[in-house]
């Protein structure tokens, strides 16, 4: 494979080259020049040999030591940071937790202090029936309610349920008569955009996952029945042929839509005020 | 096959070599079974400490760090939340504040709510956003998408129209629906509306604008189907149609008063 | 033997001293590191043959460990860093690995 002073014959591999020619083969040169040269030292290690040594011990101790604080500070600040991390969750969520009390506290309240007056009668009903079609308030009734979910075992992204497969299906439901919707507890308000992001389905800006619920509060005999009669029917009625997903229509006696969490204006006011609307992101009546 | 029982016969073959080492262990084994034994301690000890409970094994620093960042942004907004909603309360417990502070919160729920469901008129900053269709290929597939794409960006209240009818308006609200009509147009909430179309809404004129923008977005797929869409920023967008909400039939609040 | 000595002498001062690495030279350490025991196993197994020279195993350790850090900087120059030390620590291992081998079979005529 190679012939004596260790240079590959062609055909040879990288491997067996470096390790035939792993030894330098300045200590075989040197030794034979000191050979032909008449010296009989047998080649013992001399000073400069021992300070190179010293110098390699240095070397390998600061290389560990270095080495080691490395780690440590690495791995005591990821370390910190991961329950820093642990300890954020923790705090939002407690905090959010507060926030749903206070604020079913509140609307109790204000229930009761607007009861004592007529204005406060009249409003809170008005606040009421508002608070039903614009899903501020928690709403409970008759209706239907569709199951959709990606395929089995889906080969491409055609297979899983897309944001524009929920908006028409939610579409054909408004169409139908729905008089609120919510998908897998989010309640659809004017603001509620259905989106893709990021391979989920965010509705509310909340992320959702697949299987999803979409609760259709309405007449429950007659919605099922024409909602395949729609444009957002009839496509779900081909993706279930076509792919396999799941399209289930279900009617219910009662189902109770959640009250949607956002509710408050920033922009738009009405036209005689100059100052926008209080920002009252609590909800209506009762709701969560 | 090999003899085991004569001792003096070597094994020719592996399998055999290793049938007579299971059945006469000798005391090279033992140095070879402590050597393997380290090295499975070894082996479990770093499997078991890859897959230790570190949720955040694959994350950064640099993530952690902004996600450490965005919590305590979403803490804080939720502790001013708290604190606000606890004036409130108190103001809510207090005698003499009481009925008023209901009131005055009510009425301006009122005017929210309001606006959200289309029966009072509103106004703010927002886009204008005109799309015209000479072929007429657009539809509903691009209107709902430019619909979620507004509400995406923020957008508060909506309206769309025809310009050539200025009746013909409709608010838009949660309950919004839209069907293609065979002879061109379009017909939301059972008003048919011809192109070109008026998209007014509310919100942040820059953020609207560029939603409609990016790639796939509004207004590329309206050019796909041979339509235009132009999109003006405003100071100040008036939405002046009403609605009148059905009461509802089946739908009942959860607390009733 | 006062070789061992003299290394040992090197590590404890290394211990002790604990001088503090500047930031710029950190990466190139553990590369230095290795080229250098690449060096001393090849003394190592020099000696083993007879055939050490001190001049040669000064010049074979300065000169592995420069070229070491020279390929790898010039690798971080390049945008190549990462795959330049692979390379290197490769080469390093292979000789290494082959010379211990060597020693192994002078010390244990194994």
């Amino acid at each position: 494979m190679v012939d004596d002073r260790g240079t590959p014959r062609p055909g040879t591999g990288l491997l067996d080259h470096l390790t035939a020619t792993s030894l330098d083969e300045d200590y075989a040169h040197v030794s034979e020049r000191r050979a032909a040269a008449g010296s009989s030292s047998r080649g013992r290690p001399g000073t400069a040999a021992l300070v190179v040594l010293a110098v390699f011990g240095v070397l390998v101790a600061t290389a560990a030591l270095q080495t080691a604080r490395n780690a440590q500070q690495s791995a005591s600040s990821r370390e910190s940071l991961v329950r820093q991390v642990n300890a954020g969750n923790a705090d939002l969520a407690q905090r959010r937790t507060d926030l749903a009390d206070l604020r079913h506290e509140v609307s109790v309240l204000q229930s009761q202090q607007l009861a004592a007056t007529s204005e406060g009668r009249a409003l809170g009903q008005q606040l009421d029936r508002l608070g039903v079609v614009t899903g501020a308030a928690a709403t409970r009734g008759p209706g239907i309610q569709v199951v959709v979910d990606d395929a089995p075992h889906p080969s491409s992204d055609k297979e899983l349920v897309q944001a524009g497969d929920l908006q028409k299906l939610v579409n054909g439901l408004w169409l139908v008569g729905a008089e609120a919707i919510s998908i897998n507890g989010q309640r659809l308000t004017a603001l509620s955009p259905i989106r893709d992001a990021a391979g989920a389905i965010t509705v509310n800006f909340r992320s959702l996952t697949a299987p999803y619920t979409v609760s259709a509060i309405g007449d429950r005999k007659s919605m099922g029945a024409r909602l395949l009669d729609t444009a957002g029917g009839q496509t779900w009625l081909t993706l279930e042929s076509t792919f396999g997903m799941k399209f289930d229509v279900e009617s219910k006696d009662t189902m109770v839509l959640p009250a949607a969490r956002r509710t408050s204006l920033r922009y738009a006011h009405m036209p005689e005020s100059t100052q926008p609307p209080h920002r009252d992101g609590s909800g209506v009546g009762g709701g969560q | 096959m090999t003899d085991e029982h004569q001792h003096d016969e070597r094994p020719v073959d592996g399998r055999a070599r290793l049938l007579r080492a299971l059945r006469r262990p000798g005391s090279g084994q033992a140095v070879a079974a402590v050597l393997l034994a380290v090295l499975g301690f070894a082996a479990v000890t770093q499997v078991r400490s890859n897959g230790r409970d570190d949720a955040y094994v694959g994350a950064r620093q640099g993530d952690l760090i902004q996600y450490i960042n965005s919590l305590d942004l979403a803490s804080q907004r939720a502790q001013t939340e708290i604190t606000r909603l606890e004036r409130t309360r108190e103001a809510l417990g207090n005698d003499t504040q009481a009925r008023r502070t209901a009131l005055a919160r009510a009425r301006e729920q009122a005017v929210t709510l309001g606006i959200l469901a289309g029966t009072v008129p509103a106004v703010g900053p927002g886009v204008r956003v005109t799309v015209s269709d000479p072929t007429g290929g657009v539809g509903t597939n691009q209107m709902i998408d430019g619909l979620e794409e507004l509400r995406d960006a923020g957008a508060e209240v909506i309206q769309i129209g025809d310009t050539k009818d200025p009746n013909h308006t409709v608010r838009v609200v949660a309950q919004t629906s839209m069907q293609d009509t065979a002879g061109g147009g379009i017909v939301v909430d059972g008003k048919v509306l011809k192109a070109p179309y008026v998209i007014d809404a509310i919100g942040d004129p820059h953020t609207l604008a560029t939603a409609l923008d990016f790639t796939g977005g509004f207004i590329s797929e309206v050019r796909g189907v041979g339509g235009k869409v132009s999109v003006d920023e405003l100071d100040q967008v008036r939405i002046t149609t009403v609605r009148t909400p059905p009461t509802p039939d089946y739908a009942q609040p959860t607390t009733s008063r | 033997m006062i070789a061992a000595i003299g290394l040992l002498v090197g590590v404890l001062l290394g211990l002790l001293l604990q001088p503090t690495v500047p930031v710029w030279l950190d990466p190139y350490l553990p590369i230095a590191v290795v080229a250098a025991l690449d060096a001393v196993f090849g003394a190592l197994r020099a000696f083993l043959d007879g055939i050490f020279d001190d001049k040669v195993f000064v010049v074979s350790f300065v000169s592995n460990v420069l070229i070491a850090a020279l390929i790898v900087y010039l690798g971080d120059k390049l945008g190549v860093g990462g795959q330049l030390s692979t390379g290197v620590i490769v080469v390093l291992g292979i000789r290494i690995f082959s010379n211990v081998a060597a020693i192994r079979r002078h010390v244990f005529h194994a």
